[in-house]
């Protein structure tokens, strides 16, 4: 008995010289272990430094933009601003029975439960963001040769100031964040329209400066030089600066790069020799938002969205515009007219055959146009002949109108209606900066108020920054 | 400090063992002094010697405890007690210096624990006699154990019919001789339940006793080990598996609804599969995530020591009938938000043991960085010793929606679409007037949407099986189960589950050495709709065109009309198939050694892998040809795992009257969550959607998140003379969710109880009085409850390229900053026991305060992104009583009657709130209120001259148009009340007459909800409505509460009605009481069972959420969901054989 006691004994003895020292080491390498809670970055994703580490990366980062600029839904940009300022305005109608739609319609978006109007809102800052990470990773990467870090910034700045400007115009004064700092961007207030307008001058500047005046070998689908300047024209145009518009549009007009297309049905094809800037869209099989939600894909049903009176009935006769760019389908015996600059919805193509046109020539003869008639080198004369070259790709005649700025004004203005309608809010923001609005509207929609002119700031934005304010009209 | 020497042992091997006991005492004694002024007086292994004359019983047994450490049990003062005895021991065992001392008495005892059980022989005791028996009789060796095969000494064996009894050795050993193989032997020991026998053939015979213990004596699975609810001094609750057996569901979480105090489970959708909120002691942490499918606050769930690699997150990734996944910053579809997969659907409430709920400090602390939300310890059934078993269990069932809102037939649709457009004063001829329900549609059509989509009933079967026995040295439980239910939709949707899984236990001889090993696997298989749009299509106009021709195939176009441009087809959705398949193995391995007396190491492996497949089709035929119909499939995975290793020692060690119980170990844990994502388009044929590679164009994208936790616990627990209890947990913790330099934490508790019915002043003068006990703790616990990876800026890929080039976008904002969140909880508590324990009370009052708020705090989108996850000096109190009350009503020979009752009062509030007033939080939160609290408009009623929403304004002014918060102003809103229950629990009431058993359990809730008016469009619009609104205003002078029908969004009417929903309109009281579940059972008896080998059989029939008394606006006042589908309710028949 005794034996076995002291041979068991024996034996736990030699356990515990083995367990206690394992049980002490474990413990206190436990208590000072923070090499086994260190982790590495997750397999699928890379930090910040090593995006902008060498041009391969970087210049994946700045195609990040693109491809997020081109998602299939209806936002800030594809569609979004084409769509919802087109039912605010006299270009569309809509059959969706949407409430949301309903609302842009009848120009009395809620600030509250309007979706649409908040997502128009988040994506345009979720890709100012991604611009602005940009930048300052740029700016800060050593890996990277100067010409190539030029472009990309310059890349960067370019659609920051496009955003800017479709926001500024939309909302007004918009918070104007252009770093990734949170704890600074959470709680800007509203920047006016001036000092927005302000930073895109500066920022188009630079990306002017930055850019290269070819595309390389990407073609149109990423913005070079031209692209800059043409918006700088715009944005002149836009700020009554009349003699800087006409000096920037005559840049693109003049480099020889760009031409009309002579056909209509061709001007919004991939690698269109009119486009100045074109989007690819990057949904396997899709076209272009726009043609998706605009063009019924069969002809028994109503379009998603009909143009009303005040467009279809503005065309002069002959305009081969209202032939090739609007197109119907007929339901019980009523015809739907709908938009059909883009002609293609869904087709399966692994690559697109229309891309999404941004900016393009044709735009920037009517912005000179109206500089020129706005009293810009050339005058009135020189405002006409480039009213032509446009009115006569569309097979109509010169303008044989009065030489008075204001009738050749009057016609730069119906010219715009006509040539870039369902363009990216063109007529909206036109019928705005024109002081029009209000007479226009006042008669073509039931209970017009001019505080409609401007969206309202979405108000979960204006919860979540109590800097925030709300546009005129919208405090309920 | 003294010590008495173990004389026996040689110089050597005695000091090396002095040394090591007094190394382990000088540590327990350390940490005891420096909490408690007790004069510990150590003694050596429980080695007694006396030598006395003429000592009263009980000054012999003090004596024996002063040196043992055993203590003694009587239940009541025996006379027997104050006896002379005569003892002559030298270090003796507590078997032998019992034996002596109960010599020639009429008292026997029982050894469990360190507790000797004192109690009176119940028949007159003739040890060792034995009346010979005539016939040719058989010698039979046999051994008494408890169920864990550890032997009873002192049992009493007696055969039946003649007054011979005799008694068990140390050893649990007894021998007969030359006894009729035919006798019936009664064996029948304190503390256990008596088992009757036959020897038949056999000489050696081992009997395994099943411990009869009160509720206050049974095992209670904590943290690390166990405690009975006797000398716990922690807020643990326990789930029996009786009372999960008696509910038929399929989610072990819905078994818990009502029966434990401060625990509150909601379920998210009556739809097969579909989660389970789960919340305990209240909402700790602000969430300004609702809507992105993120519950606040759930606890930690273990499975068999091993965190449960999901948790309670949802485990789907695409969005099914269960799971509408919310829209980014949206509220969620169908009012749903945290709808999805639930993952404990693998997981078979037939192989669950018990269930512990975990909530105070000195319950939750040792488990530190993750305990903040309290812990529920799921335990599965194991082995035990006796001879195999083979149990059957199955039941079939039929379930269908308790209650739903009627809604409007053709005409009253009808009435209400005209009457609308007449009070807005338009036309129909008007040619902007959008009414396709009333101009193209056939308005002499009617179908019941209602009933065609979730009228229907469901089926359910469910059929468990499992073999166990073992002897003292192995046990063994092997169990295979499985279940099938279907939907009550149109289609064919279930719910499959089948599982087995494995229990293995196995302690060498000398009980030295343990082996556990468990392991679990399941299978689980949802097959659903794709879209959920199906839950609404109740709401289509009741004139709403026929949904397929008369070919089968789905109408889109209705004379010109393109049904897919605003309502669609929801027929449609019943082609989009969805399946979720879930693959789920929990298995433990423990290895435990008792390297010397009183002082085991053991280690624990633990593994769970959790597989998750998902595929969703949208094939062509299910699209509208008009609205460019993309065939498209996505595959899914989404791998959850975890493993974890825990070195443990434990030392137990009785120091004077007082035992001591010290834990230490140690935390590697690491989990991994890996998610792939493919999404195929453009099939050429929609018979190939479960294929990847015949998808014409494919995209994938994955997910990665590793977490690593490192933890170094340890509990001390010691208890004085049956009558004190400390408890001091501490643990310093190390997640690798943190950044570095903030990675570790230190968290820790300490608790006392005093049981004051051992004071013998209590126990002396109030003899109804059978417990009591006081019992406080107080702790901190943290909560790391947010992403990985988060203080790292990190870049992703895009979904898709750019001209052949795939881009990065970037994943987050990043902060270095942030670490845990501590909830410090204190918890004080009574327990009462009356009429030797027959009613039982527990009274708890805690106050939890959650500081330094870990959250993803929200942002406004300019940031670029919608929250940052961050520290927040916010704190949040949530106080509350939880009374528990446990009784035997009657108890007779053929009749009992059992009562539980549970009732909690909580109370949640946010205490301060720094800068609330510029924060995001303004509005949402209010110091002083409710993180539930809600704020609105304050609805006067229906105007009786204009029939349109008043609303009064924040100065008391009857307003239509009543102004909505902006920037720091709060316009007119006020606080409205608080979404959290009142008081909440549930009452059991179980009946047993002669084998027939009924039990009847009770759930309420006293509660404000949402009811249905906050969530339904506006009445007059072209989508059908309840016809509850037919009480609407319609002239002047109309009295009612239900505005006039409106549908132009100009009208003055429209805006009242969407102001309504953020108005106190929208919420009224949604109490309830719910019949939960209600099931009777009969035992069939087991004498003409024995026939035909049958243990026993039992049939039953069980209802749940049989009725609901409410007066609920809406359709269930649980979910609050009227685009749902409310909680089922089953009824099912079942038979239950144990062979």
């Amino acid at each position: 008995m005794k034996n076995k006691y002291n041979a068991f004994f024996l034996k736990e003895i030699h356990i515990i010289s083995i367990w206690l020292p394992l049980s002490c080491l474990s413990i206190i390498t436990t208590l000072s272990c923070t090499k086994f809670v260190k982790i590495p970055s997750p397999p699928n994703q890379l930090v910040t430094a090593t995006v902008f580490a060498d041009s391969l990366d970087a210049n994946a980062a700045i195609l990040g933009i693109y491809i997020n600029m081109m998602p299939t839904s209806r936002l800030f940009t594809s569609g979004g601003i084409t769509i919802y300022t087109g039912l605010s305005s006299d270009e569309l109608f809509y059959n969706t029975g949407n409430s949301d739609e309903s609302q842009f319609y009848s120009n009395s978006i809620s600030p509250i439960s309007n979706g649409a109007n908040d997502q128009l809102w988040v994506s345009a800052y979720e890709l100012i963001y991604q611009t602005n990470a940009c930048i300052e990773g740029l700016n800060a990467s050593n890996g990277l040769s100067v010409s190539l870090k030029k472009q990309l910034v310059g890349e960067a700045l370019f659609i920051r100031a496009f955003l800017y400007f479709n926001l500024t115009n939309i909302y007004g004064s918009v918070p104007l964040v252009t770093s990734t700092d949170y704890k600074i961007n959470a709680v800007l207030p509203r920047a006016s329209s001036a000092a927005i307008y302000m930073q895109i001058d500066g920022d188009l500047n630079i990306a002017q400066s930055f850019l290269p005046q070819n595309y390389g070998t990407t073609g149109n689908f990423r913005p070079n030089q031209f692209a800059a300047t043409s918006l700088l024209a715009r944005v002149y145009l836009y700020q009554r600066n009349w003699d800087s518009a006409e000096i920037a549009s005559s840049r693109v007009i003049n480099s020889g790069n760009y031409n009309l297309v002579p056909i209509l049905n061709d001007v919004f094809l991939a690698g269109s020799n009119e486009g100045i800037w074109q989007l690819v869209p990057v949904f396997p099989g899709l076209e272009t938002t726009e043609g998706y939600y605009f063009v019924p894909s069969n002809v028994f049903v109503v379009p998603k969205y009909t143009i009303g009176p005040y467009l279809l009935n503005t065309f002069e006769s002959g305009d081969q515009r209202r032939v090739d760019w609007i197109d119907s389908n007929v339901v019980n015996g009523v015809s739907y007219y709908y938009p059909y600059k883009y002609k293609l919805g869904y087709d399966g193509n692994s690559s697109p055959i229309e891309n999404y046109m941004v900016l393009r020539l044709a735009e920037q003869y009517l912005i000179r146009a109206e500089a020129e008639a706005n009293g810009a080198a050339g005058g009135s004369n020189a405002a006409i002949g480039d009213l032509n070259v446009v009115r006569n790709r569309a097979g109509l005649p010169n303008y044989l109108g009065s030489t008075s700025p204001d009738s050749v004004l009057n016609s730069i203005y119906h010219e715009r209606k006509v040539e870039l309608f369902c363009e990216w809010g063109h007529r909206w923001f036109d019928l705005k900066r024109t002081s029009q609005i209000n007479a226009v509207l006042g008669t073509e929609k039931v209970g017009w108020e001019a505080d409609a002119a401007l969206y309202p700031i979405p108000s979960a934005e204006i919860q979540l920054n109590p800097y925030l304010t709300q546009n005129d009209g919208y405090e309920n | 400090m003294e010590f008495i020497p173990v004389s026996k042992l040689s110089h050597r091997k005695y000091k090396a063992l002095t040394k090591t006991v007094q190394i382990m005492k000088l540590t327990v004694l350390l940490l005891l002094t420096a909490c408690l002024q007790v004069g510990a007086r150590g003694y050596s292994q429980g080695k007694i010697t006396i030598s006395t004359k003429d000592e009263a019983l009980d000054k012999v047994l003090k004596e024996i405890t002063k040196q043992s450490g055993y203590y003694f049990w009587s239940g009541s003062n025996l006379p027997e007690l104050s006896q002379k005895v005569e003892v002559h021991i030298k270090d003796a065992t507590i078997q032998e210096a019992m034996t002596q001392c109960l010599r020639g008495s009429t008292l026997t005892y029982t050894i469990s624990d360190k507790m000797v059980f004192i109690k009176k022989v119940e028949l007159p005791q003739t040890p060792q006699k034995q009346e010979q028996f005539t016939g040719k009789g058989i010698d039979v060796k046999g051994r008494v154990t408890n169920e864990q095969g550890e032997p009873i000494p002192g049992a009493t064996i007696t055969l039946k019919g003649t007054n011979v009894v005799i008694a068990s050795n140390d050893k649990g050993e007894f021998t007969l001789k030359d006894i009729d193989p035919e006798q019936i032997v009664v064996i029948s020991s304190v503390g256990f339940e008596a088992q009757s026998l036959k020897f038949g053939g056999k000489n050696t015979f081992i009997v395994v006793l099943k411990q009869k213990v009160g509720m206050l004596d049974e095992t209670m699975v904590i943290g690390y080990g166990t405690t009975t609810q006797r000398f716990s001094v922690g807020a643990v609750s326990k789930v029996t598996s009786e009372e999960i057996e008696s509910q038929p569901v399929t989610n072990p979480l819905a078994a818990l609804e009502g029966r434990v105090p401060g625990l509150v489970v909601t379920q998210s959708s009556g739809v097969p599969g579909a989660s389970f909120q789960v919340q305990i002691r209240g909402q700790n942490t602000l969430n300004p995530n609702v809507g992105q499918g993120v519950y606040p606050d759930n606890p930690l769930f273990i499975i068999d020591g091993v965190p449960f690699a999901p948790q309670n997150a949802n485990i789907n990734q695409f969005t099914s009938l269960i799971g509408p996944q919310p829209l980014p910053g949206g509220q969620g579809q169908y009012n749903n938000p945290y709808g999805g997969l639930s993952p404990f659907n693998s997981i078979n409430p037939a192989d669950i043991e018990s269930v512990e709920v975990l909530r105070d400090a000195d319950a939750t602390s040792i488990y530190g960085s993750r305990g903040a939300n309290g812990v529920v310890l799921i335990t599965t059934r194991k082995g035990k010793v006796g001879k195999t078993k083979l149990g059957i269990n199955a039941y079939t069932g039929e379930n269908m929606i308790t209650h739903a809102m009627p809604m409007m037939n053709r005409q009253q649709y009808l009435r209400m679409r005209y009457e609308a457009i007449e009070n807005d004063g338009d036309s129909l001829s008007d040619p902007n007037l959008y009414a396709p329900d009333l101009l193209q549609f056939d308005t002499t059509k009617y179908t019941d949407w209602k009933q065609k989509f979730i009228g229907g009933t469901a089926h359910s079967v469910d059929i468990n099986t499992s073999v166990s026995g073992g002897t003292v040295n192995t046990t063994f439980l092997i169990g295979a189960g499985y279940h099938n239910e279907n939907t009550i939709f149109p289609g064919d949707f279930s719910e499959k589950r089948g599982s087995v899984n494995m229990n293995l236990h196995h302690s060498s001889t000398d009980r030295h050495l343990s082996l556990d090993f468990s392991a679990n696997y399941s299978y689980d298989q949802n097959n659903s709709s794709g879209s959920p749009s199906i839950l609404s299509a109740f709401t289509l106009p009741p004139d709403y065109p026929s949904l397929i021709d008369g070919k089968g195939n789905l109408v889109w176009n209705y004379n010109g009309f393109d049904l897919g441009n605003s309502y669609g087809n929801p027929l449609a959705y019943l082609k989009n198939k969805y399946l979720a398949q879930t693959y789920n193995l929990i298995s433990h391995f423990q290895i435990s050694y008792q390297v010397l007396t009183g002082l085991t190491l053991r280690s624990s492996f633990g593994y769970n892998t959790l597989d998750g497949h998902e595929l969703s089709e949208t094939p062509l035929a299910s699209q509208d040809p008009a609205q460019y119909p993309i065939s498209s499939s996505n595959f899914g995975t989404n791998n959850f795992q975890t493993w974890i290793i825990e070195p443990q020692a434990e030392y137990k060690k009785t120091i004077g009257r007082g035992k001591a119980d010290v834990l230490l170990g140690g935390t590697f844990q690491q989990n991994t969550n890996a998610l792939t994502q493919i999404s195929g388009s453009n099939y050429t044929n929609d018979a190939l959607l479960g294929s990847v590679s015949a998808a014409g164009s494919t995209n994938a994208s994955d997910g990665y998140t590793l977490t690593k936790y490192n933890g170094f616990f340890g509990r001390l627990n010691y208890i004085f003379d049956s009558r004190f209890i400390i408890s001091l947990n501490g643990r310093r913790d190390g997640s690798s969710r943190f950044g570095p330099g903030k990675q570790f934490g230190d968290f820790g508790s300490i608790g006392g109880g005093w049981i004051f019915s051992e004071e013998s002043y209590i126990k002396n003068n109030f003899h109804f009085f059978s417990f009591g006990k006081l019992k406080v703790s107080y702790g901190t616990t943290g909560s790391n409850s947010v992403l990985d990876y988060q203080y790292i800026p990190r870049w992703s890929t895009t979904t898709y390229s750019y001209q052949g080039t795939r881009g990065y976008e970037p994943v987050n904002l990043y902060n270095p900053d942030f670490s845990w969140a501590v909830n410090r909880k204190l918890d004080g508590g009574i327990e009462l026991g009356f009429l030797k324990d027959r009613i039982l009370i527990s009274a708890n009052w805690f106050r939890n305060r959650c500081g330094n708020q870990l959250i993803s705090y929200p942002l406004p989108i300019q940031t670029g992104f919608y929250s940052v996850t961050q520290n927040f000096p916010a704190l949040v109190q949530n106080t509350g009583w939880e009374i528990q009350l446990v009784s035997t009503n009657i108890k007779t020979k053929h009749f009992t009657w059992n009562s539980s009752y549970n009732i909690t009062i909580p109370n949640n509030k946010l205490i301060s709130f720094a800068g609330l007033s510029s924060s995001p939080y303004f509005g949402t939160y209010m110091v002083g209120r409710s993180l539930n609290f809600i704020q609105g408009f304050k609805l006067l009623g229906v105007n009786d001259t204009t029939g349109v929403y008043e609303f009064l304004s924040a100065k008391g002014i009857p307003t239509y148009t009543p102004s909505q918060p902006n920037g720091s102003s709060s316009g007119d809103y006020q606080v409205l009340g608080n979404r959290d229950p009142r008081f909440y629990g549930g009452l059991n009431n179980a009946f047993n007459f002669r084998g027939l058993e009924l039990t009847v359990f009770i759930q309420y809730s006293k509660q404000l909800g949402l009811n249905y008016l906050g969530q339904i469009g506006t009445p007059g619009s072209q989508s059908n409505e309840p016809n509850a609104l037919l009480s609407r205003w319609q002239n002047p002078g109309d009295k009612t509460d239900i505005a006039k029908f409106t549908q132009s969004s100009g009208s003055s009417a429209f805006t009242g009605w969407n102001d309504l929903p953020i108005s106190s309109g929208a919420y009224s009281d949604a109490s309830f009481v719910r019949l939960k579940t209600l099931s009777l059972s009969y035992i069939l008896s087991g004498r003409y069972m024995s026939n035909v080998s049958i243990e026993s059989c039992r049939i039953y029939i069980s209802a749940q959420n049989l009725f609901t008394i409410t007066r609920y606006k809406g359709n269930d006042p649980e979910t609050q969901n009227f685009n749902g589908v409310p909680p089922l309710k089953t009824i099912a028949i079942g038979l239950k054989f144990t062979f």
